[in-house]
């Protein structure tokens, strides 16, 4: 929306020392979101690599654009799961100053719900997620002009139907076709032979062959043959058939509720009736690591993994045959954090993996910023700065 | 030891230079660098182009370098996007030799005089031959005629140029010539990466193994700079303060207040710049 922050030009006849009083006395104010994703946490440093998406107008007024990423959030394992479970964006507001009539970023917030965190920008490296999901029309003109997404309003929601279906939608009551590919935001259900996109509130999904990333879909039926793979975040739920569901391994005949997957690794929460051994069995890889083993009962797995090798989360054994072992490598070959409420866990866990650290993430401990730079080349940090 | 430093404007393009302005945590830094090379090495000139000398004049800046301010041109066929840092090579083209050419954004803490003393050559550090940064020369569209001199060995280390320490004029000439033989000879490009850095850091080890000269570099390794105590570089820093104003203002104020103890002159200086005087301690 053209115009919105014209407000933030330096007026006709208005002096440098005026405009420079004026942003300065400013309230921060929304002028984005930011995403946060599982591959984007550091649970070393308590700490998110934020991606952001700017409003183009606001962003264009700056003496110097906002990037996407660079931006760091820091909050506990605990907080960080609770708001990974929201993929919509979280309302980023920045705080304005000016300078000899120039327009700068004094600060940036982003929110929670009432909870605010402070946003760093330290450039670290920030993965940027697939697809992005606003919080609806809530606030459209922060929408960045994306390419290949339209923005359907009211609340009749189109229906697209055919043999062939590609493109990205937002609001497609239903899709349907033999081959559907694309980005689609509250799509209510699809159904196709070949589903492929990314998907955000898909209410059923039915196909011989899926791929992608799915964020709360509501529910699946059918037989699943061909495999699945991607990014599911938040719910999956679903009763029947699934036959080679992930990855290819193993045979699932249970019920699966409630599950994150992320980069073709389980990273979210589960429960089943059963889970038959083999479930992770071998199939699970990201960079090399993995997690390997039965898990039968109520299990609760969660957490990042991040370089392919951390693990972070509950393990709850609820006795029934709940027997946990893990074998792979963790962070740094030494590295796993969580609560573990199981009395033999540690027994069997093999490798270098450590007893859970006592978590003592402070929420946006600005300690922790160092070290979580400390990481970055010379070339992005500089040299010698300390000697001045 | 004399030193130099350049600022072209041209790569911030058409309407960057119409307003152009440096950035105060730019201009900390700057001051910084120029008080402590007068004072630990030598006497300093700036080649600055029109629009950057006149920031400079407008605020009263001409005088810190004791050598005084000196105008400048890039060649036109040289693309200033691509080419961006051509402006220190044209810069290093007018200086006298032996000198030190100096980036703005770094700053020498010590005599350099004992290390250089029967140097031909020297620079910092080295780079790692990174295929990303440092392409094959094959990759480079090069105009119809050009061909890379006969004796040049491409498996050497490129040497990094934030600080570049040339003793000879024949070899500054042999240097300067074959970097902007390069930069006027590429094709089209959108690429503002790979062939600057080859026409700066890698093409300056290979024109020295040519000629028989060996560099000095005061880090052979990365990983020395974390620990050596003679240079300050932004290098990448400068974006954290691009976007992180407390960063920024911590940064200035240090500047300042080591000017402050170290160079009052160039404090009084400093504290009287309207980008600088909220931060005068």
């Amino acid at each position: 929306m053209a115009g919105r922050f014209t407000w933030l030009d330096r007026m006709e006849g208005e002096s440098v020392r005026a405009y420079d009083k004026r942003i300065n006395d400013l309230a921060a104010f929304h002028s984005g979101y930011a995403f946060l994703s599982y591959e984007n946490y550091c649970p070393e440093f308590y700490a998110f690599a934020v991606y952001t998406v700017w409003n183009h107008e606001f962003n264009r007024k700056l003496v110097n654009p906002l990037p996407e990423g660079g931006f760091m959030m820091h909050c506990d394992a605990r907080r960080a799961e609770e708001m990974l479970s929201c993929a919509h964006g979280f309302p980023v507001f920045v705080k304005l100053c000016a300078k000899l009539g120039k327009l700068y970023v004094e600060s940036f917030a982003m929110a929670d719900k009432d909870v605010v965190f402070d946003l760093y920008f330290n450039g670290c490296d920030v993965k940027a997620p697939e697809g992005l999901v606003f919080m609806g029309n809530e606030a459209p003109e922060l929408l960045p002009v994306q390419k290949g997404f339209s923005v359907a309003g009211g609340s009749a929601l189109p229906r697209y139907h055919g043999s062939h279906r590609r493109g990205s939608y937002i609001k497609a009551g239903s899709v349907s076709g033999s081959y559907i590919k694309g980005s689609y935001y509250r799509a209510g259900a699809a159904a196709g032979s070949y589903i492929k996109g990314s998907f955000y509130r898909l209410g059923t999904a039915s196909g011989s062959y899926m791929t992608g990333s799915y964020y709360r879909w509501g529910a699946a039926s059918g037989s699943y043959r061909g495999g699945l793979s991607g990014s599911y975040l938040s719910w999956f739920f679903g009763g029947g058939s699934y036959l080679k569901l992930l990855f290819g391994a193993g045979s699932y005949r249970s019920r699966l509720y409630g599950g994150g997957y992320t980069g073709g690794f389980s990273a979210g929460s589960f429960t089943g009736s059963s889970f038959t051994a083999g479930f992770y069995y071998g199939s699970s890889y990201v960079g090399g690591s993995y997690i390997k083993g039965s898990f039968a009962g109520r299990n609760f797995i969660g957490g990042s993994y991040i370089g392919g090798s951390f693990v972070s989360g509950r393990f709850e054994g609820s006795g029934v045959g709940g027997r946990y072992f893990m074998t792979g490598s963790f962070y740094n070959g030494s590295y796993h954090r969580g609560s573990f409420i199981y009395g033999g866990f540690a027994d069997v866990l093999v490798g270098s993996a450590q007893p859970p650290a006592e978590n003592k993430a402070a929420e946006n401990d600005k300690n922790h910023h160092e070290e979580f730079v400390i990481r970055r080349l010379i070339e992005e940090l500089g040299y010698g700065l300390d000697l001045i | 030891m004399n030193g130099f430093y350049s600022i072209w404007t041209k790569p911030a393009g058409k309407n960057a230079q119409r307003e152009f302005a440096m950035q105060d945590y730019e201009l900390a830094c700057l001051l910084l660098s120029v008080a402590a090379y007068e004072n630990y090495n030598g006497r300093t000139k700036l080649y600055a182009d029109k629009t950057s000398g006149a920031f400079f004049m407008e605020r009263g800046l001409d005088d810190i370098f004791s050598r005084g301010m000196e105008e400048f041109e890039v060649p036109e066929d040289i693309d200033p996007k691509v080419f961006w840092a051509a402006g220190k090579l044209c810069a290093l083209k007018l200086e006298d030799m032996p000198s030190v050419m100096v980036d703005t954004d770094l700053i020498i803490w010590k005599s350099l005089g004992r290390h250089l003393r029967d140097k031909s050559v020297a620079v910092i550090h080295r780079e790692e031959l990174n295929p990303a940064i440092y392409s094959d020369p094959g990759c480079f569209p090069m105009k119809r005629g050009y061909s890379y001199p006969a004796g040049w060995d491409f498996n050497i280390r490129p040497a990094n140029t934030a600080m570049l320490y040339i003793r000879d004029k024949e070899f500054r000439d042999y240097y300067v010539k074959e970097s902007l033989r390069f930069m006027q000879n590429l094709g089209p490009s959108e690429d503002n990466l790979c062939p600057m850095v080859f026409a700066e850091q890698r093409i300056l080890p290979m024109c020295a193994a040519a000629r028989g000269l060996s560099i000095h570099a005061f880090c052979p390794e990365m990983e020395g700079l974390r620990e050596q105590d003679m240079f300050t570089h932004l290098w990448g820093h400068k974006n954290v303060f691009k976007f992180n104003m407390d960063e920024r203002r911590g940064f200035i104020r240090r500047c300042m207040e080591r000017m402050r103890r170290e160079f009052p002159e160039m404090y009084e200086r400093a504290a009287t710049l309207p980008e600088l005087k909220e931060a005068a301690v």
